[in-house]
């Protein structure tokens, strides 16, 4: 007998962080990477908060988008 | 095609597909697929092969069963599912009773006890699992493949005979009979289902074919509290003569998705309840457990912790060797015993092994009597499958030492200084006493939290059921404070330790805490304090 099949549905609305599209695509994509996974560097565990595209290195861009004023945690960091 | 599952589950359970449907979405957001030179409109996706979807597992049957508790045919006052917040990760996917099959038939597939490994779980809020029309057949085939005891969560209005002799023959079987009250009009005006009477009438059928069972009473002020005391002491009563293994009691609560007006004075009918379930527990053989029991260990016990005896299980080795109710274990084999639970450790270990005899050390009404327990010596309603602690009921599972070792080393690992612990208030007393009474801790600041359960709301105050925005808002208003800022928060893990990944019951990972306040928070492994 076949197996039961696990369907999962896709929603298509996102709204998204940044206007750009492709720069939203990876930012997405690092958060929701993110969730599951703790990157280390050795053995020690790496925080990140944010990401550059290689072509632009003075520009950080932030991952979590619901950082709060009070905190500097979240701040992006130009050279 | 079967229906699309609930991707809340998932998050919560193998976040790993939620991850694959918001990569999916991201990808889709800027490419189109195509197939022979045309766009491809996708809506959805499957998993490839199960195999590559097992995951660790101490394979329980109702890891199976489970999902056949999508119904019920009560509609239960207090049921807890009607207060669930709409974005909690527990859905419910409300399929054809075939489909479900399906999917158990699939899930026992994929069902590898000796392996230890299942498919990864996605339960929602579980109803009536025996009023699911293959339930049988679920059970007959799960038993092919699992020798564990079947712990099923009933309201017994299918408890026929017909149904119990087929039982009979799956044991081992545990029953959770969700009684709540001996009173058949009662027991309808609180659960308004069609047939109380077999629901009570169940309790020596259950007995005559050897199914032990625990009777949970769900204790809601419907009406005065004499009334509801009153016929706690009736439903305890009959169960008691009915030889249950056990008596739950219940406290009630509610959440504000379940009422937004205050429908009873918790601290007054919990209070109310302990003071009868102290009184019953005179006359009463069976042993009755109110949960949570650390709520009764902190309104009547001054010191925490210790290893008293509050019930035995009837005919159980603990019991036939002459332990009784309000004896303290002092001793077990020649190992002095200390705490709670180091003595259910013990026990369980005990229980589980060869060993005939053993002697247990207890101090009763100011003096120490030793006594000798036969294991081999029981019958129903104790049984080896079933009972972990030789028929021993302690007042809950108390809190271990080696939580303070490992909080130690975490605190350690991040050389802070000042820590801020987040607790609950059921926890908090306990945790207090044990923190006092260690050398552990030195110079180091440690300020103990109590965060609001302000996502369930209403009256609940249960630290396990505290999600990430509980958090984050308490450390907010704490930072508020003169008090400085922590170098470090720490967060028992057991509101994030149901699915393994971190989440809280909404699917938001702990990291968010962190993320939002600016503090490293780590989690300290513990365990639930239900029992």
């Amino acid at each position: 007998m076949a197996d039961y099949v696990f369907r999962y549905k896709l929603d298509s609305n996102k709204t998204p962080v940044f206007r750009d599209p492709l720069l939203e695509m990876i930012r997405a994509q690092l958060e929701n990477i993110l969730a599951v996974v703790i990157p280390v560097e050795g053995q020690r565990e790496v925080k990140l908060d944010g990401f550059k595209l290689l072509r632009d290195r003075r520009t950080t861009h932030k991952i979590f988008p619901q950082e709060q004023e009070s905190s500097d945690f979240f701040e992006e960091r130009p050279l | 095609m079967n229906s699309f599952q609930d991707i809340r589950n998932a998050s919560l359970y193998e976040p790993r597909i939620e991850l694959i449907k918001k990569q999916l979405e991201s990808f889709l957001s800027v490419v189109d697929l195509e197939k022979n030179g045309e766009v491809v409109e996708v809506d959805g996706f499957r998993l490839k092969n199960l195999k590559d979807w097992l995951s660790p597992s101490a394979c329980d049957p109702s890891e199976i069963f489970g999902y056949a508790g999508s119904r019920c045919n009560c509609d239960c006052i207090f049921c807890c599912n009607k207060g669930n917040p709409p974005s909690l990760a527990l859905g419910n996917l409300r399929r054809p009773p075939a489909e479900e099959f399906e999917e158990m038939r699939t899930r026992l597939d994929y069902f590898f006890p000796k392996q230890g490994s299942c498919l990864f779980p996605s339960l929602g809020d579980i109803y009536e699992v025996m009023m699911h029309p293959h339930f049988l057949e679920v059970l007959q085939l799960l038993r092919q493949k699992s020798s564990k005891v079947f712990r099923i969560t009933t309201n017994g209005e299918s408890l026929t005979s017909e149904i119990i002799s087929q039982l009979e023959r799956l044991k081992p079987v545990y029953l959770y009979l969700s009684l709540n009250s001996v009173c058949p009009s009662r027991r309808t005006r609180l659960m308004k289902g069609k047939n109380p009477q077999v629901a009570i009438d169940s309790l020596p059928l259950l007995r005559e074919a050897g199914i032990p069972y625990a009777l949970v009473i769900v204790p809601w002020p419907v009406d005065s509290l004499c009334e509801m005391l009153d016929d706690l002491s009736n439903t305890v009563a009959y169960a008691d003569h009915n030889d249950a293994h056990l008596v739950e009691v219940n406290l009630p609560g509610y959440s504000t998705y379940f009422s937004q007006e205050k429908l009873f004075d918790l601290e007054e009918v919990w209070v109310k309840v302990i003071s009868i379930v102290r009184i019953l527990r005179n006359s009463a053989i069976c042993p009755i457990v109110v949960m949570p029991s650390i709520y009764e260990e902190n309104l009547c016990k001054g010191r925490k912790n210790l290893p008293g005896i509050v019930g035995l299980v009837k005919n159980s080795p603990a019991a036939r060797a002459g332990l009784k109710k309000g004896d303290q274990v002092l001793k077990i084999g020649s190992i002095v015993v200390s705490s709670r639970p180091q003595a259910r450790d013990l026990l369980s270990v005990l229980q589980r092994s060869e060993i005939g005899e053993v002697s247990l050390t207890v101090e009763r009404e100011g003096r120490s009597i030793e006594l000798s327990v036969n294991l081999e010596d029981f019958c129903y309603p104790y049984s080896k499958e079933i009972d972990h602690h030789l028929g021993v009921i302690f007042m809950g599972t108390g809190l271990r030492l080696s939580y303070l070792e490992s909080l130690r080393g975490v605190i350690d690992s991040y050389n802070a200084k000042h820590v801020l612990f987040l607790s609950s208030a059921l926890v908090k007393p306990t945790f207090e006493q044990l923190l006092a009474e260690s050398h552990l801790f030195g110079n180091l600041r440690i300020d103990i939290g109590v965060p609001q359960n302000s996502f369930f709301g209403g009256n609940i105050f249960m630290g396990d059921l505290l999600v990430v925005q509980d958090f984050i808002d308490f450390i907010r208003e704490y930072l508020k404070g003169n008090g400085g800022k922590p170098d470090l928060i720490v967060i028992p893990s057991s509101p994030f330790s149901l699915g393994g990944w971190g989440r809280d019951l909404t699917g938001r990972v702990y990291l968010d805490i962190e993320r939002e306040v600016g503090i490293p928070v780590e989690l300290l492994e513990c365990s639930t304090i239900f029992d």
